[in-house]
């Protein structure tokens, strides 16, 4: 996806959520917001337009105040790492790999986004898997980072990179 | 020198303009080795036809135009023709019609009809000798017969010497041909183009300033309302109001319709 294509998926999801200047540029700078719009691309999925737009905008509106608490982690997701991306992992064909690889990425942005927030989740009593002992940071992070390094791609890291990902900065 | 002989007929204005100029001198030289004054040579008709038949090529060098073309050509045609006629075998005939011929084709004279017109060439060539040596006492198809063989030895020598280059310029001729068609497509292709990236005519649907400036922001942007209300420093309600009266005059129904006919006019 070019910087062209991604200015106007942005553009009519900030026409749609009706965004400021301010929160325009900030997601505009957001490497998780480009690299979730940018997966249908890399993958050569069927519709990329059409995945790229509504995967971007379930992201979007899980960062929104209004409605963030419905993609909030719970307790049926923890049966599954990936449990709680299924709304962004719709795709219609494509490489599989690639796919699988980026997928890796988010769930271990996501992980490390859980592991970072363990002290403010315990005071404010918010579901966090890692804080109730249900998942184990360093063995799903390994076997992301594992899984990562065998599909990795140039283009890939070129957007998001394992690194990126273990800063835990889901909505940045 | 560079600038003046800048073209074939150019140069050989400047060649033959010397030539016949350094042969006016050595008339005039032979004419005072057997006791003639200059005066007296200038007398000479063969003086004056030879600095008249300078005149043209001399002109040529400075002034390029068909018509000089065609006159260097057909004088140095003419002068071989003559030459033939006078002395069926003497060098003189055929090397001048041999000059032509090449200065003819170089012109271009050979592009259509080539056939015909090499038929007629010949005619000339072979017709002027079998006269020349008819009028010399020779029977016909006798001694200019051998002139004849000679001269097409010269021309078929000089055929396949230059073969190769002949071969090698028709083809880029073709190339030339079919650079030129492409070319024109693409000169069509891009006036196509220039005609579809054309700014929309706002003031033709009634576009009032406000109404300009909030579709500039949006084209530019790609806007929200929020957004184009912060840039426009306007209240968001206005932002709708403009839009609605936008999208009626344009005849639109929504913005990045409006963004995609307007994306030449702020480039």
């Amino acid at each position: 996806m070019n910087d062209e294509k991604w200015g106007n998926v942005l553009a009519r999801a900030g026409a749609v959520l009706n965004f400021g200047i301010e929160k325009k540029e900030q997601i505009q700078n957001s490497k998780m917001a480009k690299f979730i719009a940018t997966v249908p691309y890399l993958a050569g999925c069927n519709k990329t337009l059409e995945t790229s737009f509504s995967h971007l905008m379930i992201y979007l509106m899980s960062l929104d105040e209004s409605a963030k608490d419905i993609f909030f982690h719970k307790p049926e997701d923890d049966r599954d790492i990936y449990s709680r991306l299924f709304p962004i992992s719709n795709f219609s064909g494509g490489n599989r790999e690639i796919i699988q690889c980026c997928m890796d990425l988010t769930a271990l942005c996501m992980l490390s986004n859980y592991k970072k927030d363990i002290e403010e989740d315990r005071e404010t009593g918010k579901y966090n898997p890692i804080n109730n002992n249900i998942w184990d940071y360093d063995f799903l992070s390994k076997k992301l980072i594992d899984n990562i390094d065998k599909n990795i791609t140039s283009e890939i890291s070129a957007l998001y990179t394992k690194e990126d990902a273990v800063k835990g900065y889901w909505g940045k | 020198m560079n600038r003046v002989v800048d073209s074939v007929q150019k140069r050989i204005g400047l060649l033959i303009s010397l030539i016949g100029l350094s042969a006016i001198i050595s008339n005039i030289i032979i004419g005072y080795r057997i006791g003639q004054t200059p005066i007296e040579n200038f007398g000479d008709i063969t003086v004056w036809l030879l600095f008249l038949t300078t005149i043209p090529f001399i002109i040529s060098i400075f002034l390029e135009s068909k018509i000089i073309k065609i006159i260097q050509s057909v004088l140095i045609l003419f002068t071989g023709f003559m030459s033939m006629l006078q002395s069926f075998d003497a060098v003189y005939g055929p090397g001048l019609v041999l000059a032509a011929w090449l200065l003819m084709r170089c012109y271009g004279y050979f592009e259509y009809h080539r056939k015909i017109k090499y038929f007629i060439f010949l005619l000339f060539v072979i017709g002027l000798t079998q006269i020349s040596s008819f009028l010399n006492g020779n029977e016909l198809f006798d001694s200019g017969l051998q002139m004849l063989e000679y001269t097409v030895f010269i021309v078929v020598f000089v055929v396949i010497i230059w073969w190769d280059m002949i071969f090698e310029q028709n083809r880029l001729k073709t190339e030339i041909k079919t650079l030129q068609i492409n070319y024109t497509k693409i000169e069509e292709q891009l006036a196509e183009i220039e005609e579809e990236h054309k700014p929309y005519n706002l003031k033709a649907v009634k576009i009032s300033p406000a109404e300009e400036r909030v579709i500039k922001t949006l084209t530019i942007y790609k806007a929200s309302n929020r957004e184009i209300a912060e840039r426009l420093n306007i209240a968001e309600s206005t932002v709708k109001l403009h839009l609605y009266n936008i999208y009626n005059k344009i005849g639109v129904d929504n913005r990045f319709a409006i963004i995609d006919l307007c994306k030449y006019n702020y480039t």
